[in-house]
């Protein structure tokens, strides 16, 4: 461990919690389910692993316990939702996570109020950080794999033809919403015990922003994606110090600029480039000239996640 | 009877807010989450005009200024954010949800500015001169400025119901809203359409904006989002896209919060907003007063 790893382990650690959060943020906007409960079920996962904390329960334990109580508790409010479509969805989860704050303020010595929780054991290593970081990224990227990858990637492009395909789409939708809260509930863990705090304002806006950021900037179509946003998030103020406290600034105008104009993400724009490079490289070997110029016109038009959702589509 | 006045002022504070979170929604399916930002950043701007350059701005004045701030914030929201994504984008649930995050993207940039300028503390706009008049009307106080709130909001949403109804320009934005390719063939252009929503939606906010920051007395940074929440309830209660809907919701929500903080800590109000949400939205989901039952996707 050199000294720029020892003066950098913080971000590292950052690096590991926040790609577990954008895997929360990640598989639900893959499948087309409008949620950003991710953030509230990230506050619940802090508040409720500290707490478990000041009975002795060990970081590990917690862990699971937090995983698994997530999980059910998402799939619970996902059996009410699942009716709801689209914006009244991205709504009503926008409201859970603000009415979270509330409870938070108001929860007396369970949440501390205002001031939140802190002197919360130290309880992760930063190994387990990114061994825990990694299972879930194994755990998620399994399901982008095989015939359940697919039919998750269709939801998002096309509900009618999931469903005429055989796809349970509700049921889907429900397991979707339910390993996000996992995933999200246990990045809260991570961070009260890896910062040994926790507070309000803690998962407020600016944390919706940032799981956004790095959903959408990575690129929502692949796990990998989530991990180059938390990247991104995590380093980017770090390598340009001059944002400073202005960061979320320059986080807002990189998701207009991802959404507008690359839906894709950094992710579906290096998958370009590698292709680009490939077709260049073949033209090269063949003896042609150039790059057609069509090509990239055609390109882009493909739905992000560039080549799951066309094997789904026909599959 | 003190209570029922306040409420009357933070149902109308309410309404004036939503109008434009409903309008933009109903029509032109964009649930525009920068919409707080746009409220807050509008009464901030007339915080930095009235503290930090110490101007005498009577109240009206500063009103107009808010507005113009609001207009101004959603016209380039329209033009450089959800234009593109509009145009860019394949199915309208593509074009949706990136217009929601794009929308919550659009909100960091003045929040964040403000949380710098503000350091992070609450603000509050004075209009100067201060010219506050007390009524008596038998055991009830109100004031001139409270007056101005409620008859200001009546007006325009009056207003904005009519021209919804009568108008030309009213039935063109109806008729896009139910089907936006017919109004796009019948000759209705979706991007002016879109802008003029949008530019009435920031007036209202910034209208909003500075009624809620005299009435209450300060606001946070961090304001537009708390105001979303009750926007969000008003709107579910009215039905999404009702102009009286909307209205008959704020001040529904708001007499339901003012309840609830006059009976307890006053801590919970918010809960109101998300008890509301979830019940309508699970018994009702059109909203109480929905004028049409189409099942939009």
């Amino acid at each position: 461990m050199n000294a720029w790893y020892s003066a950098h382990v913080v971000l590292f650690q950052t690096t590991a919690i926040y790609a577990v959060l954008a895997l929360s943020f990640q598989v639900v906007l893959r499948s087309g389910v409008f949620s950003f409960a991710s953030v509230g079920f990230f506050g619940i996962g802090a508040y409720v692993s500290a707490n478990l904390a000041k009975h002795g329960v060990s970081g590990v334990l917690s862990m699971i316990i937090v995983f698994v109580g997530s999980a059910i508790f998402g799939y619970a409010l996902s059996l009410p939702l699942v009716r709801l479509r689209g914006l009244y969805l991205g709504m009503v989860t926008f409201a859970f996570d603000q009415i979270l704050i509330v409870v938070a303020n108001n929860g007396g010595t369970y949440t501390g109020g205002p001031v939140g929780l802190f002197g919360i054991p130290f309880d992760v290593s930063t190994l387990e950080l990114f061994i825990v970081a990694a299972i879930c990224l194994l755990l998620v990227s399994q399901l982008e794999r095989r015939s359940i990858g697919r039919s998750i990637s269709v939801l998002r492009v096309d509900e009618q033809l999931a469903r005429s395909m055989g796809v349970e789409v509700n049921r889907q939708r429900n397991f979707i919403f339910a390993l996000s809260a996992a995933l999200g509930g246990l990045a809260g863990v991570l961070n009260t015990f890896n910062f040994s705090t926790i507070a309000p304002g803690g998962f407020g806006f600016d944390l919706i922003v940032a799981g956004l950021t790095m959903a959408v900037v990575g690129g929502i179509g692949s796990w990998l994606g989530a991990v180059i946003g938390a990247l991104i998030v995590v380093w980017f103020p770090q390598v340009f110090t001059f944002v400073g406290s202005y960061k979320a600034i320059v986080y807002g105008v990189l998701v207009i600029l991802v959404v507008a104009y690359e839906p894709g993400g950094v992710l579906g724009l290096l998958q370009r480039g590698v292709r680009a490079i490939a077709a260049l490289i073949e033209k090269r070997s063949s003896g042609g000239a150039e790059v057609p110029v069509e090509e990239k016109k055609v390109v882009p038009s493909v739905p992000p996640p560039a080549t799951t959702p066309q094997k789904g589509v026909t599959a | 009877m003190e209570q029922v006045v306040n409420a009357i002022v933070l149902g109308s504070c309410y309404c004036l807010f939503a109008i434009g979170l409903s309008l933009t929604w109903g029509t032109l399916n964009v649930l525009n989450l920068a919409h707080g930002a746009v409220f807050m950043f509008s009464a901030f701007t007339c915080y930095l005009l009235t503290q930090h350059l110490d101007l005498a701005i009577p109240l009206p004045w500063l009103i107009l200024i808010a507005m113009a701030v609001g207009a101004a914030m959603e016209l380039a929201l329209d033009l450089l954010v959800f234009r593109p994504i509009r145009k860019r984008s394949k199915t309208l649930a593509d074009a949706e949800l990136s217009m929601l995050i794009a929308s919550i993207g659009a909100a960091a940039i003045p929040v964040t500015i403000a949380q710098k300028v503000t350091i992070d503390s609450p603000f509050t706009v004075t209009a100067k001169p201060i010219n506050t008049t007390e009524y008596h009307i038998g055991s009830v106080y109100i004031t001139n400025i409270e007056i101005l709130i409620v008859v200001f909001t009546l007006v325009l949403t009056v207003g904005l119901a009519i021209w919804l109804q009568r108008s030309n320009s009213g039935r063109a934005l109806r008729a896009l809203s139910f089907d936006a390719e017919t109004g796009g063939l019948m000759g209705i252009s979706q991007g002016r359409m879109s802008a003029l929503v949008l530019v009435l939606s920031g007036m209202t906010a910034g209208a909003a904006g500075v009624f809620l920051a005299v009435f209450l007395d300060s606001l946070t940074p961090e304001s537009g989002s708390d105001l979303l929440l009750a926007a969000f309830a008003a709107v579910v209660i009215g039905g999404v896209g009702s102009v009286w809907g909307t209205l008959i919701g704020a001040f529904i929500l708001a007499a339901g919060e003012t309840l609830v903080s006059a009976t307890t800590s006053g801590t919970w109000t918010q809960a109101v907003s998300f008890g509301l949400i979830i019940v309508v939205l699970l018994l009702r989901p059109s909203g109480l007063f929905s004028r049409v039952n189409v099942n939009r996707t």
